[in-house]
């Protein structure tokens, strides 16, 4: 990591956000700085698929405060977020089935209204990572495998040239030989332009090894954060997340 | 065969008509998925629209037929896209998140309302007006039955088919219809890309209102005359096409137009004109009997 980053580029303050009375967020704290991995992990139903959502807007927060690079976003409308540059491969990938994957991958563009120029640029760097797509292009996007889905998801944020990237379990039912191509696409990504990304996953070992720094959610409250590194060797995450399927 | 011939150009042309107004009631469902049960009344509004347009021009001295044609489309679009814009603000809008039946219901009444409206504002009577476009061509003249095609059906016809060629375009290629698309498919994703979906809504309602005013022109110029009524009628005859064609599918509305205008010419033509709406109706139940999406629509359950 370089010099070490002034302010936060995503701030969360005591957020709480419900579904009808059933309340999924009950005070989350977060922050993650310009150019660093955080991960989030966490338990079935700990609320991160809404974290991420609320981040958007979907749910309201019921109280609490966002800041996007300083500015207060919690009151934003959903498509002005998508504005400020943060994109979102969003759980169950969420690609449009009877759109082509060039049609999915122009919605990302049109996000952010970029230039000719700019949606070639962004259209080089996903074939880069994911040439799979490029020979899929005339293909609708309902067509297309499970991971090849996650692709399309992916690079259809990536087309947003976001400053911020949220990834809601990006290896999700892939082959493992996939998934890893699928990590090693988002430390590229960060190492090389310095994205910044916010990544959810249900392998937290995964996770907390591509991660700077990661946040353990519990029914809808963060209870631990620390380094990757640090996550990893914890006791209780290792018996909660990762050996948890083999302690039983 | 020469009485087919002229039955099968009457057939299309009130397919046409069909069909734009078609149009509006499948593009609304596939975005919202409500039926826009105003929309009929919309159709008649653009109508009325056209005739007082004409009036006013022809009233002002303009003598110019295919300029002043020009002129009341693109007045009738415009305003009655406005009408169109209007009801989903206030009567759908509001309930967008209420329960399903909500703006359905609404919807029923804004129709209400609307052919209330043009009842109170211009008169329950039927309004007539002269031949606006005269002449036409023989195409075949067979021992006294002649088959003929009038200017008035193929200004029908070719507006029909540039409006549609210029509403495929925007659907496929433009932002908006990407947008459109978008929203029809997942609204939540597509405000998730920076759509805005409340504008992207009104969007397709004044579009839908634009192509029914189109056909309220096509139906002025064709019939001579409107009234507050023809809403109804047009409007239950054009739901069917949509249904038939396969709703939210906007290549099946418009086919689903023609079938229904040519089933009602050919019923009229060979059986009774008494029963020409209860064949209409009756092919629309036996389609949906062995085809329950429609001709061109697709089932609901997607592969995920």
């Amino acid at each position: 990591m370089s010099a070490p980053p002034a302010a936060p580029l995503l701030a969360i303050r005591s957020l709480r956000a419900a579904y009808g009375k059933i309340e999924a967020l009950k005070g989350v704290d977060l922050k993650i700085n310009p150019g660093e991995i955080v991960a989030l992990i966490g338990a079935n139903g700990a609320g991160k698929s809404t974290l991420m959502m609320t981040i958007f807007g979907r749910p309201h927060a019921r109280s609490g405060q966002i800041l996007f690079d300083g500015r207060d976003i919690t009151d934003v409308p959903t498509h002005e977020i998508a504005r400020l540059r943060i994109a979102q491969s969003p759980e169950g990938r969420r690609i449009f089935p009877r759109m082509s994957v060039a049609e999915n991958l122009q919605m990302g563009a049109d996000a952010t209204d970029c230039s000719e120029a700019e949606r070639e640029a962004g259209l080089e760097r996903v074939f880069a990572l994911f040439p799979r797509l490029k020979e899929r292009m005339t293909q609708r996007g309902g067509t297309l495998s499970g991971g090849e889905q996650q692709m399309l998801a992916i690079g259809r944020a990536l087309m947003s040239r976001p400053r911020l990237l949220m990834l809601d379990e990006p290896s999700l039912g892939l082959a493992p030989l996939i998934a890893r191509q699928i990590f090693d696409a988002i430390r590229t990504l960060n190492r090389q332009d310095g994205l910044t990304v916010l990544i959810v996953e249900q392998n937290a070992n995964h996770a907390l090894r591509l991660a700077h720094r990661g946040y353990v959610m519990v029914n809808g409250l963060i209870t631990l954060e620390g380094t990757g590194a640090e996550l990893l060797q914890r006791p209780e995450i290792r018996a909660a997340y990762l050996e948890g399927g083999r302690r039983g | 065969m020469d009485y087919f011939a002229q039955q099968l150009i009457n057939g299309l042309v009130l397919g046409s008509i069909y069909g734009l107004i078609a149009i509006g009631y499948t593009m609304v469902y596939g975005i919202v998925g409500m039926i826009n049960f105003a929309h009929g009344d919309i159709f008649m509004i653009g109508g009325f629209i056209a005739l007082i347009s004409f009036l006013v021009l022809v009233s002002l001295g303009l003598t110019a037929v295919p300029l002043i044609l020009l002129i009341v489309l693109l007045v009738s679009m415009a305003i009655t896209a406005l009408y169109g814009w209007t009801v989903e603000r206030i009567a759908y809008r509001p309930l967008r998140h209420s329960f399903r039946l909500a703006p359905m219901l609404s919807a029923i009444g804004m129709s209400f309302v609307l052919s209330n409206y043009s009842q109170v504002a211009q008169g329950a009577r039927v309004k007539p007006v002269p031949p606006i476009i005269t002449g036409g061509y023989t195409l075949l003249d067979n021992e006294g039955f002649v088959v003929r095609l009038s200017n008035v059906q193929i200004v029908v016809v070719i507006t029909t088919i540039v409006l549609l060629a210029i509403f495929t375009w925007l659907v496929a290629r433009t932002r908006l219809g990407r947008d459109m698309r978008a929203c029809e498919q997942d609204q939540t994703m597509a405000a998730l890309l920076g759509v805005d979906v409340d504008r992207t809504i009104s969007m397709t309602f004044v579009i839908g209102a634009a192509l029914a005013a189109v056909a309220g022109m096509m139906y002025l110029l064709y019939y001579g005359l409107v009234d507050f009524f023809m809403g109804f009628v047009a409007g239950i005859k054009a739901f069917t096409a949509a249904v038939l064609g396969g709703i939210g599918s906007l290549p099946g509305a418009m086919l689903g137009g023609l079938a229904i205008g040519l089933i009602e010419t050919m019923w009229s033509a060979y059986f009774s004109v008494e029963y020409k709406d209860v064949a209409a109706f009756s092919i629309l139940i036996v389609v949906l009997i062995f085809m329950p999406t429609g001709l061109l629509g697709r089932p609901e359950v997607e592969k995920v």
